[in-house]
């Protein structure tokens, strides 16, 4: 899952950045309402983490012009706590509201209900035949056993679940599993694939080629 | 409730109640004297034209019989009954000489001397003339039966009315004649005679005997007397009811007063529940000033006035709360985050170490945050004193640069201060720290590796000084705001970086107390430059 952190203030950043990165999502970031124009538009993030205070353009301002074009789910951090901003900011197009200071936990746990609903998901748990995906846990099961599995594995599997029935490609696994910074060689993901029908097995995840990946349900 | 005696209703009600009590029994008093004395002068006057008929009888007697009356009539004095009241001590009222007579009503007393005349004009008079339709005495015996009183006086001895005597004494305190009386007689004392010199009449009181003595031809003495008891007992019981009516009009009255007291207190009482209404959350209440008197309106003006200040300064209070726990949020957010993150798993020393000075870097931020937070509030509270000593404005420039110095390196910005030498009364070290906030300003906002320039003027009455630098600038509009509270200019600046948005409201505010003004010249892109004006 790939995340955009837009906060102008550069300590706060850095630690939330840092804290997703160290859960397994990739993340990008911003420090000013243009840049992360650019970004959310070109991209087709998870969630956006949005500052309501932003340089160049304020939140509110980038949030509408996002709407346009895309139904990210988009969570407000902001320092100002009053009702009316709250209301102003979910009718704009936020999906959530967090205010500062808040807890590092409770922004996890908000990102992965969003990542949940966007995929149609209503818990955090899902079933894929013998697997069993704990998306709060961060564990897998197959056939009752637990399964370790390394942290990209792990979201490489998580994306593929949360689409479990669909297709998906590898230009989409690019985009969700790897951030801007990362420089990895493009047959990474299929590495990762046979690791994970190694690890789970072979049935699981069915290649289409020309298309992507499947795991079916 | 103890003290329901000191409220002020009460109060009212009581001097009230003595200041009536006071009227109402000076009129009812008076009123009583006056009508008893009209009543008594009546009685007299009665008795005196009594008195007068008698005499006019005695003037029309020949000497001859008057004398042979000296010697027959030494009547035994007529049925005594017995004394209702014991011999007095005499108060005696002389008829003032020049207060004419009533007259009394004409019914049958066409046999009254004329009023004018005084003693000494009596001369011999023509009989027919007077007494028209009586015959005139020709003998003793005729005579006698003209030595009566009128008949209009009761006379009937007996019953507790006032029936009237008379006694007429001869020149030398013998009894020429007299009617039925009710006690002994003893002769006239010597002052009557003497009174009788000066005035018309004499009036005297024997206990409840009211007797009225006029002088008669030949030094005789006329005396004619009444029992007043009975009339005594009316302006008694009379006394008793005009008491009974001045009470009742005294309750009235202090019902009325009750009434006009309760109406006079109601205002203030209503203020009073308006005042006790107002509290913290509730401060937009105002008095009702609409139906009050003129004094009261104005008392409830003046508490509006003062409500609407004390609520304005509540709401400015609650802003600056509102607007420091933000500022803070910010700086305690990026902590909590990052002390967070640190814990979430085990890491390396270097790790924690980077941490912990991300951490310091908010704290002190915070530090300072607070610091400038408390610095206003020192500024702001009413009392504040500035701590005035003589300072020398250049240097103390001169060592704020010294602080700021390494700024300034930091952006290759140059500072350059110059001017006249002022020395003036001022709060060394408010005044220090605006000039720092001035100074950093223009480090901050200036072009980095450019120059800010410091000027100094001495101008008689005002000391003046300028920072001038060649930054950013500010545009108009933010101008008129940048001395408001965490007002910045940029709001999404770095708030990580630079300050809060106070240092201008404080230097305002520290300015103001000096009598100062501080003004601002920019436009975006343009630089500023900021005007200190100190008077001296």
């Amino acid at each position: 899952m790939r995340i955009l952190v837009v906060d102008d203030e550069e300590t706060l950043r850095c630690s939330i950045a840092q804290s997703l990165r160290e859960t397994g999502y990739a993340v990008d970031e911003a420090n000013n309402g243009i840049d992360a124009e650019i970004k959310a538009l070109a991209l087709d993030y998870d969630v956006v983490l949005l500052d309501w205070m932003l340089p160049g353009m304020s939140g509110i301002e980038l949030l509408k012009k996002l709407r346009i074009k895309r139904s990210t789910p988009v969570l407000i951090l902001t320092a100002r706590d009053s009702i009316q901003d709250r209301v102003v900011g979910l009718d704009h197009g936020a999906d959530d509201y967090l205010v500062k200071p808040f807890s590092l936990s409770e922004l996890h746990a908000r990102i992965r209900a969003l990542i949940r609903r966007s995929a149609g998901h209503a818990s955090n748990h899902i079933v894929a035949g013998p697997l069993t995906l704990d998306l709060g846990a961060k564990k897998v099961q197959f056939s009752g056993k637990d399964v370790v599995l390394t942290a990209r594995e792990y979201s490489l599997l998580e994306l593929l679940a949360i689409y479990k029935g669909k297709v998906v490609t590898r230009t989409l696994i690019y985009d969700h599993i790897f951030d801007e910074d990362d420089d990895s060689l493009s047959n990474i993901v299929d590495v990762h694939i046979s690791h994970l029908r190694k690890k789970l097995s072979h049935d699981l995840i069915e290649t289409r080629r020309g298309q992507g990946y499947i795991l079916h349900g | 409730m103890g003290s329901w005696y000191r409220s002020l209703r009460w109060r009212i009600q009581a001097w009230h109640a003595f200041i009536l009590l006071l009227v109402v029994g000076l009129f009812g008093g008076m009123l009583q004297w006056e009508m008893t004395r009209a009543h008594w002068d009546s009685v007299d006057e009665e008795l005196v034209s009594a008195a007068r008929v008698l005499e006019g009888a005695l003037r029309l007697a020949p000497i001859s019989i008057l004398d042979s009356l000296s010697q027959d009539i030494a009547m035994p004095p007529g049925p005594r009954l017995p004394a209702w009241k014991k011999e007095p001590a005499n108060n005696t009222m002389r008829g003032p000489s020049s207060r004419p007579i009533r007259p009394m009503r004409p019914e049958r007393n066409a046999s009254i001397v004329p009023r004018s005349e005084s003693l000494s004009e009596r001369s011999a008079i023509d009989w027919g003339a007077i007494t028209p339709g009586v015959s005139i005495p020709t003998s003793k015996e005729d005579w006698e039966k003209l030595l009566v009183l009128p008949d209009s006086l009761p006379q009937q001895l007996g019953r507790r009315e006032s029936f009237t005597y008379f006694v007429i004494w001869r020149d030398d305190n013998t009894v020429l004649k007299q009617s039925a009386i009710p006690t002994m007689v003893s002769p006239p004392r010597d002052f009557v005679r003497q009174d009788l010199l000066r005035h018309r009449y004499v009036t005297t009181q024997r206990g409840e005997y009211r007797e009225v003595f006029i002088r008669g031809p030949h030094n005789t003495l006329v005396c004619v007397g009444r029992s007043v008891v009975a009339e005594g007992d009316r302006i008694h019981s009379r006394l008793w009811g005009l008491l009974g009516i001045g009470i009742v009009t005294l309750a009235l009255g202090l019902a009325g007063g009750w009434w006009l007291s309760r109406r006079a207190v109601e205002p203030i009482e209503t203020m009073g529940k308006t005042a006790s209404l107002i509290s913290g959350a509730n401060l937009s209440q105002r008095m009702d000033i609409a139906n009050v008197d003129t004094e009261l309106s104005q008392l409830g003006g003046v508490l509006n006035g003062m409500l609407q200040r004390i609520e304005q300064a509540f709401e400015q209070q609650q802003q600056f709360t509102a607007d420091a726990s933000h500022e803070l949020r910010t700086p305690i957010s990026s902590f909590l985050a990052n002390t967070e993150l640190a814990l979430s798993r085990p890491r390396t020393v270097e790790e924690y170490q980077k941490h912990l000075s991300i951490n310091l870097q908010s704290a002190q931020r915070m530090k300072r945050l607070v610091e400038s937070l408390l610095a206003i509030a020192r500024i702001d509270a009413p009392d504040h004193q500035l701590d005035k000593k003589t300072v020398d404005i250049m240097s103390l420039i001169q060592s704020v640069i010294a602080s700021a110095e390494h700024k300034a390196v930091n952006r290759s910005i140059t500072i350059e201060c110059t001017g006249d030498s002022v020395t003036m009364e001022a709060d060394e070290v408010s005044l220090g720290q605006v000039v720092l906030n001035l100074v950093e300003n223009a480090i901050q906002y200036g072009k980095p590796g450019g120059k800010v320039n410091i000027r100094v003027f001495d101008e008689h009455e005002l000391c003046r000084v300028t920072f001038e630098d060649d930054g950013i600038g500010i545009s108009q509009e933010d101008c008129s705001k940048i001395s408001q509270r965490f007002f910045r200019a940029d709001p999404a600046r770095s708030s990580h970086r630079g300050g809060f948005g106070l240092g201008l409201a404080f230097a305002k505010r520290v300015v103001e107390l000096h009598g100062g003004t501080i003004a601002v010249c920019s436009s975006k892109g343009k630089g500023s430059v900021f005007t200190l004006s100190l008077p001296k």
